[in-house]
């Protein structure tokens, strides 16, 4: 029986917890018991195509409960709906169940918490990896998150460089072939990039396995979020995760705010933060491309699209004074400095676009470009439907995971930007591109040129609804309740990686209890693991083709260490 | 309006004074011209990131689009710190990116310069007061030629300070 409808999840859920009342439609609510409880309940999502969004785990040991909670996020892949599952864990405990075997997506999550919470999970086979945030510069049991943590043990750490970190990789202590090299790459790269540590183990040319490490910027922003900044001002925090995204992140903790404040944003608001969503979707999609294009050492075509890209990012200050975007979002609306002006956009986008498709017509034609892209990491539907992964990497594989389709806000509800997005418009693509969407990263390359034609479709639509309205009339003001509970709200959007997402919890002084910032490079990286490594494919990945497939997924480092 | 003959050559005669005035006495010396500099300017930059969210990696890498060509100034980056004059360090130090960002200065070859980019890396920013962060080590701040603010900076003003700083200078 597969579930097509809200009600149907309703009573799917109360067969196996106790609901708990969440305003509006959109989030339905379960507190599960038991473990077993638990599995069976994700097994049934399991069935039901369900994908995890994110596992929070929140120190509640002073709250009424005593103890720490699990909250499981998922989605269904039609509906507009989201599942949470909360699971009090056993006080004194330091165990939890681990879903690991019905979601792998959840790893990442699993290790984070191993490190920031000092939670194992029960049965733990060697899969977990640890040190993956907190390195051997650390003491051990040192657990930053947990509400109880003094910080003066840190101040008395003296810097302990000489110790590398080292993590323990079971695959790569597996016995090596004949001809294998386990090659270190990192953390620091050649090019001008984020820092992270990959191992490949090699035979020859060929990569047989990649692990990476990653946690070189951790910079503690969670404990950041609930130590210096409160729900008013999160937002600029927010915006400093991840730097190339700092409007879809900063959009996804005022949407969660929102929540909690129960605030109406002004239309017109809400149709400008789509104006700039899209906008920086396509400035990054042009950032990418140039990348790309620039590994495979076709420089003059990079060199074209970097251009673009400038051309977007002093559109984007002239229009907010900042070239990321930044400041621009509140809970409650939106701030710019000056009217916003539609008619500049317009004229700057359509040419940006237009030049954009001419050059994705001149590299699908190029035998160089198409040789060097397909067939190159390869990751399958199965893979990706596997590993969790979302957003631009997922759509390229077939797994149309959306969250404009899935969830959308404000104006995206519109029957024709859903049509749009779901590329049943009338007019599609202007440039002719046949291409089998297989996961390589060919696929990928596509999939950002038809995104960032859809983007600009978007804009045009946006814009036409546009009616100048005076800067007051789009930022509302917050209004929390008097009673101030422990609530918490979910913010959702979806960035140009794929699905941004924060989990907010506030206190009774409306400061910040717990914030849970989750990008979608977590899930995606062992989805960019997977892609490298070779099974059963026409092609197998040699060393060269790695940065070809890492600029391909181009995925955040600092979004996924925080 | 009709000027007379005599008022006529009295203005062309000061005129070609004072044109020969300027041309043999009042030169300006070659030294103010702006274009010419002569200093040595072109350096091999590593980029090393301490943590930082990518925002500034990408103004850098826009430095050297071609609107801005940071490389016709000779200024290029390498990919070993072995092959680099001046070390760009950007983003908040995480204690995780401390031994490799000193091991990266310490690979660099004398003589050689430290130039910190964005505001996140003069204590912190938005980031002050975490656990995970730690101030510059002293030998780095030591070889500190210049810092560029900025949140971020946009290339243009890295460009600027680049090319403003006189790395070898005795003082630097």
């Amino acid at each position: 029986m597969s579930i097509e409808s809200y009600e149907q999840f309703l009573d799917l859920g109360r067969t196996f917890g106790v609901e708990i009342h969440r305003p509006g439609r959109s989030q339905l609510h379960f507190l599960v018991e038991s473990a077993p409880k638990l599995m069976q309940f994700c097994s049934r999502l399991r069935e039901e195509s369900c994908w995890l969004i994110m596992l929070v785990t929140n120190d509640e040991r002073e709250l009424e409960d005593n103890c720490f909670k699990q909250y499981y996020f998922f989605t269904h892949s039609e509906l507009n709906v989201f599942i949470v599952i909360e699971l009090a864990l056993s006080p004194g405990l330091e165990t939890y169940p681990s879903i690991l075997p019905i979601f792998p997506s959840v790893a990442p999550f699993e290790r984070e918490i191993a490190d920031l919470f000092g939670l194992r999970p029960d049965k733990s086979e060697d899969q977990l990896v640890y040190q993956t945030y907190l390195h051997s510069c650390y003491p051990q049991r040192l657990f930053p998150l947990r509400r109880d943590w003094d910080r003066g043990e840190l101040q008395r750490l003296s810097s302990n460089f000489e110790q590398e970190s080292n993590p323990f990789f079971p695959s790569l202590a597996k016995q090596k072939g004949e001809g294998e090299l386990d090659l270190p790459v990192g953390p620091i790269h050649a090019g001008v990039i984020e820092p992270g540590k990959f191992t490949f183990r090699t035979s020859g040319e060929i990569i047989e396995r990649l692990e990476y490490q990653l946690g070189y910027t951790h910079k503690g922003i969670e404990h950041l979020f609930q130590r210096e900044y409160d729900l008013e001002n999160g937002w600029r925090l927010a915006e400093k995760v991840v730097g190339d995204s700092s409007f879809s992140h900063s959009l996804a903790y005022c949407k969660a705010v929102e929540v909690l404040s129960s605030v109406v944003v002004p239309p017109q608001a809400l149709l400008l933060r789509a104006i700039f969503l899209e906008m920086e979707r396509i400035t990054n999609h042009l950032a990418d491309c140039a990348g790309l294009v620039h590994d495979i050492a076709f420089e003059i075509i990079s060199s074209e699209l970097s251009v673009l890209r400038e051309e977007m990012m002093q559109l984007n200050g002239r229009l907010t004074g900042s070239r990321f975007l930044r400041g621009v979002n509140r809970p409650g609306g939106v701030v710019l400095g000056h009217s916003f002006d539609g008619k500049i956009i317009r004229p700057i986008i359509r040419r940006i676009t237009e030049r954009f498709l001419s050059i994705a017509q001149t590299l699908v034609e190029h035998s160089g470009f198409r040789d060097r892209t397909s067939g190159v990491g390869v990751l399958s539907r199965e893979t990706a439907l596997h590993f969790g992964v979302t957003g631009l990497a997922a759509r390229a594989s077939g797994v149309r995971r959306d969250f404009r389709i899935q969830h959308p806000f404000g104006p995206y509800s519109d029957s024709d930007v859903q049509a749009l997005l779901q590329g049943q418009a009338e007019g599609g693509l202007p440039i002719s591109i046949s291409v089998e969407m297989n996961g390589d990263v060919f696929s990928r390359f596509i999939q950002r040129v038809i995104e960032v034609w859809t983007s600009y479709c978007l804009i045009e639509y946006f814009l036409d609804k546009w009616e100048n309205c005076p800067p007051e009339e789009l930022l509302s003001p917050l209004r929390f309740s008097e009673q101030g509970n422990f609530e918490w709200g979910l913010g959702y959007v979806e960035g140009w990686r794929g699905d941004v997402v924060y989990w907010v919890m506030k206190d009774k002084f409306n400061r910040i209890y717990r914030c849970k910032v989750r990008d979608p490079s977590t899930l995606n990286w062992p989805g960019l693991a997977a892609a490298v490594m070779p099974k059963s494919f026409k092609r197998e990945t040699a060393l060269a083709d790695f940065p070809i497939i890492n600029k391909s997924f181009s995925l955040s480092y600092s979004g996924n260490d925080l | 309006m009709r000027i007379s003959s005599s008022v006529r050559k009295t203005g062309i005669f000061f005129l070609v004074i004072g044109r020969l005035i300027r041309t043999l006495f009042l030169r300006p010396p070659a030294y103010t011209k702006p274009n010419a500099i002569p200093r040595r300017r072109s350096i091999a930059i590593r980029v090393v990131d301490c943590g930082s969210n990518n925002g500034v990696e990408q103004e850098i890498q826009a430095m050297f689009n071609p609107i801005y060509d940071a490389e016709r100034y000779g200024l290029r980056l390498v990919t070993s710190p072995r092959h680099a004059d001046v070390l760009l360090v950007t983003g908040p130090l995480t204690r995780n990116m401390e031994r490799p960002l000193l091991a990266a200065f310490r690979a660099m070859p004398e003589p050689r310069r430290v130039v910190t980019v964005g505001d996140d890396v003069e204590g912190g920013g938005v980031y002050t007061g975490s656990y995970a962060i730690i101030p510059l080590p002293k030998e780095i701040l030591a070889a500190r030629a210049a810092h560029v603010p900025g949140d971020p900076p946009a290339p243009d003003q890295i460009l600027q300070k680049l090319l403003e700083v006189d790395f070898w200078a005795k003082s630097n």
